[in-house]
């Protein structure tokens, strides 16, 4: 594929309300992850934006405004300047918007089904299943305070996969010459629905995540949002390069063990630049904390990069908790922090590394270059995605 | 031709108490004053899907794993190899809410099964399980743009070059108390595309457009539940399809200027 320059970026989530915050955090090393707000009756570790979230404004309505298109209303904020210029540079109605979420407004439904039984079945005034629940709901909010982006506009929601596939609908809406720019992303908010499901699953840790340590014991839930502008053309700190896509078809909650599906979607990202392995500096795992998937992607990274120097294998979910929908696209703006910060973060919690991986898992932040990254997100239902990022051209 | 072109090699459709494309086209014009439409069975069999996994699943994905095996196998398309896309407004609503009163009025555990069965590509994954499908696909929602849109993403896939995709649009009643009074009939309608060859199918030959949503009145009436749901747009869709005659379809008839499809475009 022909490479797209990525021109800036946004952030918001348990490390912090802006994306200045949440970079130093990265940084510097420091864990987003704390104890359950209060009004969500969790007794959970999980990454909560740590400040409260403004309201929406009032022109778009009560049963917009709720906790996850706040959460988005708060990085598009920080992308005003840049959304500015790319609307007179394209035009409006060239500027598309794929976004990834899993949970959309289900926080909102939570609160409004309760209600309801409380009330004799009457819903909030403040609800509206169309506007406040469904998954689209947050693209009219992004598209409106994006200054009005007219292009092709849709969420993809694959589960955990979800914010990393919508930067391979972006590339595929640019090549096809659908648009010119993609405002791309992923915002999922805390609800109680996704950390009790995972409770349920028994999964959850009840301690801060420590992926690829000895001492793992599970996930953590997380809340954000990471939105990215990609262009056809223009300056910026990262090149999306390549993504790959893939299914594991082997079961809905667990991964292939030997990472089949994992494996080729790195292997499908590496074909689609027309790079190797050899290219490849670092990997942002998925990983998520839980034993199955430590084995199982450290298995394809072997695979993928057995003739190859080992990548470095960095794991971000000690920051952030899962983030669910908005992870994949979050860990991308790690990546791309990375490769414009010529540093390596440390993998929050993986020390002492489980020996039994056999993957060179960054402990401790290195000061080194990196030409291209792959970031990983697998999911539910068996959906892979791998993002292969560049450095500037 | 346009990297907007796509030809549809494969259709497939159902509702409660029509089976399949051939069952709904032979549908009655009028509904005598009082009586219903037919709505049974109420869940399609989904022989896709092996029974034991088939039993834990929504109307919502039987619909999509209905329509898609009809598509696939009308197309002669390869199940295994096929990139499908789904599109839905409300997804897997139905068990979401099972989740809520699980969750707030029993104060239960969630079941893991309904957990991992609530997520919006609850299909895509059994479907892939089921015929060892290992291509990427999608799912998609986009309120009442999500046929437009998943048309978009598969003529952009079809234009990459990955093969032969699948749209499979699902959407099943909401339920209360979430609707409010919102009543809809389910129903599911696939799409087997693939990229165009000149002289070949040129009545299924469609170019995606943006303009004036002129949508001529449709050929045949709809019962007017299933003309309530959100992804109404496709039945006109299949329809036209499924007659083979040049015809212009307002894929979001909902918008004065939205997304078109020109069939026949390889006339």
């Amino acid at each position: 594929m022909q490479p797209y320059p990525i021109t800036a970026m946004a952030l918001c989530n348990g490390m912090g309300d802006s994306t200045a915050a949440v970079l130093a955090a990265l940084r510097a090393g420091r864990s987003g992850l704390g104890p359950c707000p209060a009004e969500f009756e969790l007794d959970a570790v999980v990454g909560a934006i740590p400040t409260p979230l403004p309201p929406l404004p009032g022109f778009l309505g009560p049963v917009r405004d709720t906790r996850q298109t706040r959460i988005a209303a708060v990085a598009l904020a920080e992308l005003q300047a840049p959304l500015d210029r790319a609307r007179a540079r394209w035009g409006s109605d060239r500027v598309a918007v794929v976004l990834g979420t899993s949970t959309g407004g289900i926080e909102a439904s939570e609160t409004a089904y309760a209600h309801a039984q409380a009330h004799g079945g009457a819903l909030p005034a403040d609800y509206d299943v169309e506007t406040s629940h469904a998954l689209d709901a947050v693209l009219h909010v992004a598209r409106v305070l994006g200054g009005g982006l007219g292009g092709p506009a849709y969420v993809v929601s694959t589960a955990c996969s979800s914010s990393a596939k919508v930067f391979a609908s972006a590339q595929r809406l640019l090549a096809a010459g659908l648009c010119d720019a993609v405002l791309v992303g992923g915002v999922d908010s805390l609800c109680r629905l996704t950390v009790r499901g995972f409770a349920g699953l028994e999964v959850l840790s009840s301690r801060p995540c420590r992926p690829f340590s000895s001492e793992r014991a599970g996930i953590n839930i997380g809340e954000g949002a990471a939105l990215l502008l990609v262009e056809r053309t223009g300056e910026g700190p990262a090149r999306l390069l390549g993504v790959g896509e893939s299914s594991d078809a082997y079961h809905m909650t667990s991964p292939h063990p030997e990472g089949l599906g994992a494996r080729l979607a790195m292997e499908r990202a590496l074909r689609h630049a027309g790079l190797s392995a050899a290219d490849v500096d670092h990997v942002n795992a998925h990983g998520t904390g839980t034993k199955q998937n430590d084995s199982m992607e450290s298995a394809a990274i072997r695979a993928v990069f057995a003739g190859a120097t080992a990548p470095a294998v960095v794991a971000t979910k000690g920051y952030t908790g899962h983030m669910l929908g908005a992870a994949g696209a979050t860990e991308v703006a790690f990546v791309i922090d990375a490769i414009a910060g010529r540093y390596l973060p440390a993998s929050v919690g993986a020390d002492p590394l489980d020996d039994t991986l056999a993957v060179d898992v960054v402990t401790a932040r290195r000061d080194v270059p990196t030409r291209a990254a792959l970031s990983n997100s697998f999911a539910f239902g068996g959906s892979n995605c791998s993002v292969l990022v560049g450095g500037p051209a | 031709m346009s990297a907007l072109a796509f030809t549809v090699r494969g259709l497939g459709f159902w509702t409660p108490g029509y089976p399949d494309l051939a069952a709904w086209r032979a549908r009655p014009d009028t509904w005598p004053e009082g009586q219903a439409p037919p709505t049974e069975p109420s869940a399609p069999k989904a022989e896709l899907l092996p029974p034991m996994m088939r039993r834990r699943t929504s109307l919502l994905t039987r619909m999509a794993a209905e329509v898609a095996a009809q598509a696939l196998q009308d197309g002669g398309v390869d199940r295994a190899a096929a990139t499908l896309v789904y599109g839905s407004v409300y997804g897997e609503i139905r068990t979401t809410l099972d989740l809520l009163a699980a969750l707030l009025v029993a104060g239960e555990p969630l079941s893991p099964t309904k957990f991992h069965n609530s997520v919006h590509n609850t299909a895509a994954g059994y479907v892939s399980i089921a015929t060892g499908n290992r291509a990427g696909n999608a799912a998609l929602s986009a309120g009442r743009s999500t046929l437009a849109m998943g048309l978009v993403e598969c003529a952009a896939l079809v234009a990459a070059g990955e093969g032969d995709v699948v749209l499979v649009i699902a959407e099943e009643p909401l339920p209360e108390p979430l609707a409010a009074g919102r009543r809809w009939d389910p129903f599911a309608a696939a799409f087997a595309l693939s990229a165009p060859v000149p002289g070949d199918m040129p009545a299924r030959t469609c170019r995606l457009e943006h303009g004036p949503s002129d949508m001529l009145p449709a050929p045949r009436p709809v019962p007017a539940a299933l003309a309530e749901n959100p992804c109404a747009a496709a039945l006109a869709l299949v329809e036209a399809l499924a007659a083979g005659a040049p015809a212009r379809i307002a894929l979001e008839p909902h918008l004065a200027v939205g997304w078109q499809c020109t069939l026949g475009a390889g006339a």
